[in-house]
């Protein structure tokens, strides 16, 4: 599930206009990681983000996660078909077994470096199509948490599974006429075994949008998230509970009150869940808020 | 028109990235501060613990008894009048080895229950879903476990008595249901065998012995 949250992070942390000290160009709101990059662009966003999740049998192993999350990202134009994006989250977890004990954790999570090379689209004032190649890490930087003991917490109550996880994707945004916007990326990733010997498995993540504009500053969005994930292992042992499919609507409301300002509230809705499991999630509700510096 | 909006991208950018370095320089600061602060709590939650108390200690040089499994059982709820209704009946978890390893109402680890002793003896501690209990299942059953036990159910020797049984009883034990929640996290079950006399053998003594039991729930703070 995190990786899913940093992921669609990665993909929806914020849309702002494409040029935005002037807003003449490409009247688009779009999001870091599908905007229209220029030499020396700087973005930074903020991102507020709830979710909960249960899985295990009830009155057996039941075990219930809910997690707020503030994710700050940074998105910096060196060049012009290259675009580093800095995701450093602060999460606050609790795990809730089925006799309720609770475990609590808080702390930085996992840092995501992404690299996005837009291999056409450049060098245009007002390009319809960008299409961009997507390398990205995330790095074990989330410290393993320990009770007023000194004993660990458990792996779920842990910010993070502690695992380099590198991962490859490709985007396309396209932008048709001022109103309507679409944005597409296909991502693999192949975690490498993190901590407590657990060894997340290659997953493969989908997601489309469709963006209308009704107003200059106004943007409507939907669309798709979906992840599909093959079988975990934990100190060599198969987890299939979590391996399959989840694929979530999405849906935001975006704002630009005024230039360089840009807030963004969402949600996203799971419908399509082939995970074994058991286990189910709650929708993600989600606020970001992106500056253009 | 392009010229002018360049113009003016290109002017905005030296200052932009003045307040964009000491965002950042801001930002980092305060993510390593957040690092140092990483933390992490557990609270306890539910929690029952059964004990055995022997009111007249034996006098014997060993005296054992094997309890080979707990079981913490829930109290019948009456099903709502709609789903008698329903042609629907209620699924259950498959009552198969896996669930039984794992159901946090029992307690699968033979336990030798010292006769010689008055002290209380701890027997089994569950960490139980939310929930009503009304009673208490011991499966007694011979024992493996300890040496002491000579893989029987019971063992008395000494004082020139030598008894033992391998017989195989499941005893269950009802009280007034107790409600397991946030409001009442914990829970003694105190398992209490009264003095029986010594039958014509093992057997007839185990079975004496077990009718004597019973069972007080006293909830904990």
């Amino acid at each position: 599930m995190s990786r899913l949250l940093l992921l669609a992070l990665v993909l929806s942390a914020g849309w702002s206009t494409a040029c935005p000290t002037c807003t003449c160009a490409n009247p688009a709101l779009t999001t870091i990681g599908a905007d229209q990059p220029f030499t020396g662009r700087l973005r930074l966003a903020t991102t507020f983000r709830a979710w909960a999740q249960q899985d295990g049998r009830a009155e057996v192993d039941r075990a219930a996660l809910r997690e707020l999350r503030l994710d700050l990202t940074a998105s910096w134009t060196p060049l012009e078909r290259l675009t580093l994006i800095l995701n450093v989250p602060l999460q606050v977890r609790e795990r809730t077994d089925v006799s309720l004990a609770k475990e609590r954790g808080f702390g930085p999570g996992e840092v995501d470096l992404t690299a996005r090379v837009l291999l056409v689209g450049a060098q245009t004032f007002r390009p319809r199509h960008l299409i961009s190649l997507l390398a990205s890490a995330r790095l074990p930087t989330a410290p393993t948490l320990h009770d007023a003991t000194g004993s660990a917490l458990s792996l779920d109550a842990q910010l993070g599974p502690g695992a380099f996880v590198p991962a490859l994707g490709v985007s396309w945004t396209a932008f048709i006429g001022d109103r309507w916007s679409t944005f597409a990326s296909l991502t693999g990733d192949v975690p490498v075994e993190g901590r407590y010997g657990l060894r997340i498995g290659p997953g493969v993540q989908l997601v489309g949008a469709a963006q209308f504009q009704p107003i200059r500053w106004l943007g409507l969005r939907a669309g798709v998230d979906a992840r599909y994930e093959a079988v975990s292992f934990l100190r060599g042992v198969a987890s299939p509970e979590l391996a399959g499919l989840l694929t979530q609507a999405l849906a935001d409301v975006i704002v630009s009150p005024v230039s360089r300002l840009l807030i963004s509230a969402g949600v996203r809705v799971p419908f399509v869940d082939t995970r074994p499991g058991p286990v189910s999630s709650t929708p993600i509700a989600s606020l970001t808020i992106l500056v253009d510096l | 028109m392009s010229s002018l909006s360049l113009r003016e991208r290109g002017e905005g950018r030296g200052e932009g990235q003045t307040r964009a370095q000491r965002t950042l320089m801001l930002g980092l600061f305060l993510t390593a501060l957040t690092a140092l602060t990483a933390c992490g709590e557990r609270e306890p939650g539910l929690s029952v613990s059964v004990t055995a108390e022997v009111a007249s200690p034996l006098s014997f040089d060993t005296a054992t008894l094997s309890i080979e499994r707990v079981e913490l059982v829930r109290c019948e709820t009456a099903r709502p009048w709609w789903r008698a209704l329903s042609p629907l009946s209620t699924a259950w978890a498959h009552g198969g080895a896996d669930v039984e390893a794992t159901d946090p109402r029992v307690v699968v680890a033979p336990v030798l229950v010292a006769l010689t002793s008055g002290e209380a003896q701890p027997v089994a501690a569950f960490a139980p879903p939310p929930g009503a209990v009304c009673g208490v299942s011991l499966t007694f059953a011979p024992s493996t476990a300890e040496a002491r036990a000579q893989g029987t159910t019971l063992f008395l020797e000494g004082a020139g008595v030598r008894q033992l049984s391998t017989r195989r009883y499941v005893v269950t034990k009802s009280f007034d249901a107790r409600t397991l929640d946030e409001a009442h996290p914990a829970l003694t079950l105190r398992l209490r065998f009264e003095a029986a006399p010594l039958g014509a053998d093992g057997d007839q003594t185990l079975a004496a012995l077990l009718a004597t039991v019973s069972v007080v729930a006293d909830e904990r703070t």
